[in-house]
């Protein structure tokens, strides 16, 4: 829709990075977690280990760029130079909005990460609460 | 109101917290026993003195709110801190430095529970799950009982636990946590007692319309008790002299039992017969029956027989009819099988 | 001429007499409908958990027998769960959702009247079921093998049973069924929620300005999407393995009762925030208004709730740490589990700060939000206990995890539902309830909620599992027991007390007039009850707070911009709304709602056909003919929904436009048929997630099967060859090759062609039956049956489901044909063909998966 579109021209960051500044972090966590927990087995009895251990600063970079997609949107929310229209200031501060939840979003996934990646340094992935790997 | 019944209920609160505190000295997960248990306990009371200073904290900042809140004359007067401040330090700061050290005291003791001993296990049981007994096994001692588990005392324990229906869990609280019983699972578990004594557990996972009356016995012997109690099981039993003992033994086929109880050294179960029951070998010196519900004396064990599902309804052993005098046969010869 | 407003009432009308009853579509209709049917089911199962309190109140009482005991317990918590917590705030958001955004209705109004008479259906049956002494017995988790067909057969099927006279189980059947049907109920209520908030808000609120209710609202409906499908999936499963002999979770054979475990809790464990979010939300509601102050930290509230709804998917496993899985895996999930306290906490922080800064006025809803905290942090912080596997392996199952989640929920739900209660009934019926005996109602239930439950604590300890119909005297459980079973009573009485008020209010509630509570949010702007209409004038919205933050909600004409005019008049009787943009909501047309109609009530009685169909009514062959049957009433009735009313009548839609004024908006991307197929594709594509996951769950978790030692296990199992690539890859091959026409169809009808339109749809469904017809050739062709082992049931319900999908655009792509061949579509008005080419696009993705799990992988590796 015209409307729709002229909105979109309003504003300097397109819609597709603040959604992925928004929710990249939070699928950088889910796609951590899915992977480190089904290399469980096949850490213990085909040493691959490593791999998760390499996971670990693949998805927080995944998350902190998501973080920092966030962060820019955030930047170029600060406005335009000059006298900007009541317009302009209301699409700024919605902008601003969405930049300030993905940078608390990417932010806390990024720890959730973290805390996910505990297990992995400290623990054997043989050790077993019985014979169920996953 | 609220400030006269949050006054009120809040050192309630207390009360109860430390009433939980203290009240937990018989028995129980927060009386261990055994190195599983222990650990788990000094886990618990670490998360819970960190739980309490985080409910007082919360608790206190709710009253003080509430207090605050009502006096505001005008809206928008300012709170010691701002709000920033506040949700960086109670909710951030605060929070992932708990977490923290309850994670990491979790992890430690997670591996410190499950590790299994430096030495080959001194005992390895096979526990078994029935609906809705247990059946147990020593697989190197050539041992087979049910719902009553002699290990030796001060050394750990092998338990190797599957199912042979539905899923099962088994917990003895004072001992260790617990374990599910799946079928085509095996699971393993390690339990070590520290003093010599009878510990109650009891099914922990919903097996069905008996799962409340599941109960099982772990009974911690000193070694030679232990050994003793092995080499005596070992034996098989064999018929009576007796002729009113082998009248009972008559009874024990006749009326159909030995279709699904074998007595090593006389008979064994019939597959056809669908689920086995409990083995009897050596059912005269149980100490209990019906998994550890009622004491093993003649008159449980003759209820029982006549009509189980008084005492536990939806078990599978079919309540029987007998003559007084071949009730009174079969009890005998059953008691006798020490 | 009549007035504007004259003409809206004549518009909104419902339409009188039973009949009239039955057919409404209204949103407030149906919300009330939600609201009063869950409150039925939430006393029922009250006194159930009231009954079960007084058969544990000593050892050994034989009040309530054992099966009934089994059968109560799982009852209250399906009940609470599915037709209580769930369905009372999706209709609390149903009902309250436009009104605070500034909508008339919602984005499909008919949608939303077969939800819920889907939701009343599945509910009775279950009921019917348990009055029948056929209520379910396995826990409202129902873990197989117990809930399998080997130890609890259907009614039907007594010859299975080893238990003799004891004939348990019978109800696994009817729980299976209603729970999917309840489902169906939450997910067609979660579409219509979100493409409700996306589309319908008021012009100028923006998503940073939506009310916090609706923030966990919409949350609250994403996660319905993504889990609700997953028990759907398992539920049906397990009723193939029942119905059909399948062996999914029957490790005998291959399957895995695991696999249950882990698709369950996938759905269980977000269930539980599904039902907090919403609570969450109206505590936040409430709180601000009792504080006469916007929430402080709005933007951490909104993100904090979003961040629940995502991280409470990578919870799942907390529930399963005692099966025995790695300990490394479940320190993940441990970790995950105890970080999500972490947003939890910033919301009651931020509560907190709302009050301290605010100007308290305590009133009854206010002292429910309070109880709220006190509750729910401590349910809380045993929940960073049961978080961690060690801890857990103790607790788990026992009295503790009971209380733990008793006090979550109760903080969690139940009090914020009562505070939502006291704070909104008044606009809903337009009478207040009573404040002083909203008092005894709150001291009540909290002094008996912690009465109840925080001696259950103590009873996990000392060795009581949950689920257990009796104890024995030695254990020592009987005092703790009689104390809580003392609370038990006190909570009844105060939920008692709050009916005794409700129905007070009928007969004498003094009137709530506008706004009784001096609320901010856009539902304290209409009159209560609101007229049918609800706006007269729909608002212009510049503020979080409207009421509170805005000189007038009433749009000044003259500062609005061009085309953000509020239209107050009803055209040609027409019911409309604002359409507007997702982040910024600016207008970009009108939305035209479908008038009142029976169709919702034929549907929903056409898919209980199909479902009871599952049903151990009379016997196996005879309930199967209830599946075409319902098919055919199902797709007569859909065809009627989706037929256009006055096809031809107008064939310029412009014609409907008053100069000046905004545009009709039916077509195209971001309209709301395209988010609500887009959602509908999501539910299936979380469906097709959870079979791919099921297959390479199968194949990977059972090493042991058939051989011991196999590291891999046979796969497929000997004695079945590597399944063939060639006639599958014709079949898919025409599938993708349908992708075409249809595209090419849509493409041309938007720029105007209407012809090539049906040439190309006729071209789709020609590829689409031959590919059908390689199918089946395929199917016959294979060299096992379906219900050999766990491989042959997933391979064959993995096709299955592909199969049913072409058929489903076959049917749908038939009377569209015939549509477009009469000149239907134009390129004003296509939406039902893009919404067409949308789905066939996803099932030709979907047979791209299922080609590349089921054919590619064996022949891989």
């Amino acid at each position: 829709m015209s409307t729709r579109q002229s909105i979109d021209q309003q504003t300097p960051v397109s819609q597709f990075t603040i959604w992925v500044g928004l929710l990249g972090a939070a699928g950088a966590w889910a796609l951590h977690l899915v992977y480190s927990y089904s290399l469980v087995p096949a850490a213990c009895t085909a040493g691959m280990g490593p791999l998760m251990y390499l996971g670990i600063p693949v998805f927080l970079l995944l998350a902190g760029g998501a973080g920092y997609l966030s962060w820019r949107v955030y930047e170029a929310s600060q406005g335009p130079d000059g006298e900007p229209s009541d317009d302009e200031l209301e699409a700024m501060k919605r902008l601003r909005f969405m930049a300030l939840s993905g940078v608390v979003m990417s932010a806390f996934f990024f720890m959730v990460i973290i805390a996910q990646s505990v297990p992995i340094i400290v623990q054997d992935p043989c050790e077993a609460a019985g014979s169920i790997r996953i | 109101m609220v400030q006269v019944g949050g006054k009120r209920y809040f050192p309630i609160v207390l009360v109860l917290l430390l009433a939980l505190a203290g009240c937990s000295t018989d028995g129980g997960a927060l009386d261990p026993r055994g190195p599983g248990a222990a650990d788990t306990a000094t886990h618990w009371w670490l998360m819970f003195w960190l739980g309490l200073a985080v409910y007082i904290v919360v608790m206190g900042l709710l009253l003080y709110a509430i207090m605050r809140g009502r006096r505001n004359a005008d809206p928008g007067s300012n709170p010691p801190i701002s709000d920033r401040a506040f949700f960086t330090v109670g909710g951030l700061v605060i929070p992932i430095l708990i977490l923290a050290l309850v994670l990491g005291d979790s992890i430690r003791t997670g591996q410190s529970v499950i590790e299994p001993p430096e030495d080959e296990a001194a005992v390895t049981i096979e526990v078994i799950g029935h609906m809705f007994w247990w059946e147990v096994r020593y697989p190197d001692l050539d041992v087979v009982t049910a719902n009553e588990i002699p290990i030796p005392v001060g050394v750990p324990v092998e338990l190797r636990l599957s199912s042979a229906d539905v899923i099962h869990s088994f917990w003895v609280p004072e001992l260790a946590g617990k374990r599910d019983l799946n079928p085509g699972k095996e699971n393993v578990l390690w339990i070590e007692a520290d003093e010599e004594d009878i510990y109650w557990g009891q099914c922990a996972e919903f097996c069905g319309v008996q799962h409340a009356l599941m109960g099982k016995l772990v009974i911690a012997q000193s070694e030679d008790e232990f050994d003793q109690w092995i080499a005596d099981r070992q034996e098989p039993a064999s018929e009576p002299d007796d002729e009113f003992l082998r009248a009972g033994m008559d009874v024990y086929f006749d009326a159909g039992c030995a279709m699904c109880h074998g007595i090593d050294g006389i008979t064994e179960p019939d597959p056809a017969a669908g689920a086995p029951g409990p083995d009897l070998t050596h059912f005269g010196s149980r100490l209990t029956i019906a998994s550890a519900i009622e004491d093993n004396n003649y008159g449980n064990l003759a209820a029982w027989i006549v009509d189980p599902h008084q005492l536990k309804p939806g078990v599978r052993m079919p309540p029987t009819e007998l003559d007084p005098d071949d009730l009174d046969a079969l009890v005998e010869f059953l008691l006798s099988l020490e | 001429m009549s007035t504007p407003t004259e003409r809206l009432t004549e518009a909104w009308k419902r339409p009188p007499g039973f009949v009239g009853w039955m057919s409404a579509t209204n949103h407030r209709a149906v919300g009330v409908r939600y609201i009063a049917t869950s409150l039925v089911f939430f006393v029922l199962a009250g006194i159930l958990a009231l009954l079960m309190r007084i058969q544990l109140a000593q050892p050994g009482l034989d009040i309530v027998p054992a099966e009934a005991f089994n059968q109560f317990f799982t009852m209250h918590g399906a009940v609470m769960m599915f037709l209580f917590a769930i369905p009372f705030l999706e209709g609390l958001g149903i009902y309250f959702v436009p009104l605070m955004i500034g909508a008339r209705d919602m984005a499909f109004p008919r949608l939303n009247a077969f939800g819920y008479w889907i939701y009343a259906i599945g509910g009775t049956i279950l009921f019917l079921a348990f009055f029948s002494g056929r209520g379910p017995d396995a826990g409202w988790f129902n873990y197989p093998p117990l809930s399998g067909a080997g130890y609890s057969p259907s009614a039907t099927d007594v010859s299975m049973t080893g238990l003799g006279e004891f004939q348990v189980g019978r109800g696994i059947d009817f729980y299976l069924i209603a729970v999917t049907m309840l489902e169906v109920a939450a997910l067609v209520a979660a579409v219509e929620l979100i493409v409700t908030m996306f589309k319908f808000r008021a012009p100028g609120m923006s998503l940073n300005r939506m009310p916090l209710f609706c923030w966990s609202s919409l949350v609250t409906a994403f996660m319905i999407i993504i889990a609700m499908p997953a028990l759907m999936t398992v539920s049906v499963m397990l009723e193939l393995d029942r119905k059909f002999g399948t062996t999914f979770f029957d490790h005998a054979a291959g399957g895995s009762a695991l696999l249950w475990q882990h698709l369950f809790w996938f759905f269980g464990h977000p269930d539980v925030y599904i039902m907090l979010l919403p609570a969450f939300g109206a505590v936040s509601t409430v709180i601000a208004v009792a504080a006469a102050r916007p929430m402080s930290g709005y933007l951490l509230v909104a993100m904090a709730t979003v961040a629940i709804g995502i991280l409470s998917f990578g919870l799942w496993v907390h529930h399963m740490y005692a099966v025995g899985i790695a300990l490394m895996g479940l320190s993940f999930f441990a970790a995950a589990s105890m970080m999500i306290t972490i947003p939890s906490g910033i919301t009651i922080f931020a509560w907190i700060a709302t009050i301290w800064r605010g100007t308290l006025k305590i009133n009854t809803a206010f002292l429910f939000c309070a109880g709220t905290i006190v509750v729910f942090v401590l349910g809380g912080i045993t929940g960073v206990m049961v978080a961690s596997p060690v801890f857990d392996w103790q607790v788990h199952d026992t009295y503790f995890v009971v209380a733990h989640f008793h006090y979550v929920i109760i903080g969690g739900v139940i009090l914020p539902i009562f505070a939502g209660l006291y704070h909104w009934v008044p606009k809903i019926t337009g009478k207040l309830l009573s404040e002083s005996l909203g008092r005894w109602c709150f001291w009540l239930t909290f002094i008996g909620a912690n009465v109840t439950f925080f001696p259950m604590h103590q009873l996990g300890f000392d060795g009581m599992p949950r689920r257990v119909y009796t104890y024995l005297p030695e254990q020592g459980l009987g005092d703790l027991n009689f104390i809580a079973t003392i609370g038990a009573f006190m909570m009844g009485t105060g939920a008692l007390v709050f009916f005794v008020d409700a129905a007070r209010m009928f007969w004498k509630g003094k009137p709530a007039g506008l706004d009784p509570w001096d609320g901010g949010t856009l539902e304290w702007a209409i009159p209560s009850p609101p007229p049918d209409y609800n706006f007269a004038t729909i608002p212009v919205v510049r503020s979080r707070y409207p009421l509170w933050q805005q000189e007038s909600i009433e749009p000044a004409v003259d500062r609005v911009p061009e085309g953000w005019r509020s239209f107050s008049d009803s055209l040609n009787g027409e019911r409309t709304t604002y359409q507007t943009t997702l982040l910024e909501a600016k207008p970009e047309g009108r939305a035209f709602l479908p008038a009142p109609t029976l169709l919702p009530f034929w549907m929903a009685v056409a898919v209980t056909v199909i479902f009871a169909a599952f049903l151990p009514l009379v016997g196996f062959d005879t309930e199967l003919i209830l599946i075409p049957v319902g098919l055919i009433l199902l797709y007569i009735c859909a065809i009627i929904w989706n037929w256009p009313e006055e096809p031809f009548a107008r064939s310029e839609v412009t014609d409907r436009e008053s100069p000046g004024s905004l545009p009709h908006i039916t077509t195209g991307r971001f309209s709301t048929v395209w988010w609500g197929m887009i959602w509908l594709i999501v539910i299936e594509a979380v469906v097709l997630g959870c079979l791919t996951f099921a297959y390479f769950y199968l194949r990977i978790s059972v090493p042991s099967w058939p051989a011991d030692d196999a590291v891999l296990p046979g796969w497929p199992p000997e004695g079945i060859p590597d399944p063939p690539l060639m006639l599958p890859a014709i079949a898919g091959g025409l599938m993708l090759l349908s992708v075409l026409p249809i595209w090419w169809g849509v493409r041309s009808v938007s720029q105007g062609n209407r012809s090539m339109l049906f040439y190309s749809l006729l071209g789709g469904i020609a590829l689409a039956i031959g590919s059908l017809i390689v199918s089946a050739i395929h199917y016959t062709d294979r060299p096992f049956i379906w219900t050999e082992n766990a491989y042959t049931s997933i391979v064959t319900t993995r096709g299955g489901f592909h199969v049913l999908h072409v058929a489903a655009l076959i049917l749908i792509a038939v009377p569209m044909a015939l549509l477009s061949w009469r000149g239907y579509y134009d390129e004003k008005r296509f939406i039902g063909v893009q919404a067409l080419s949308m789905y066939w696009y996803f099932v030709v993705a979907a047979w791209v998966v299922y080609f590349v799990t089921v054919y590619i992988t064996p022949n891989m590796f």
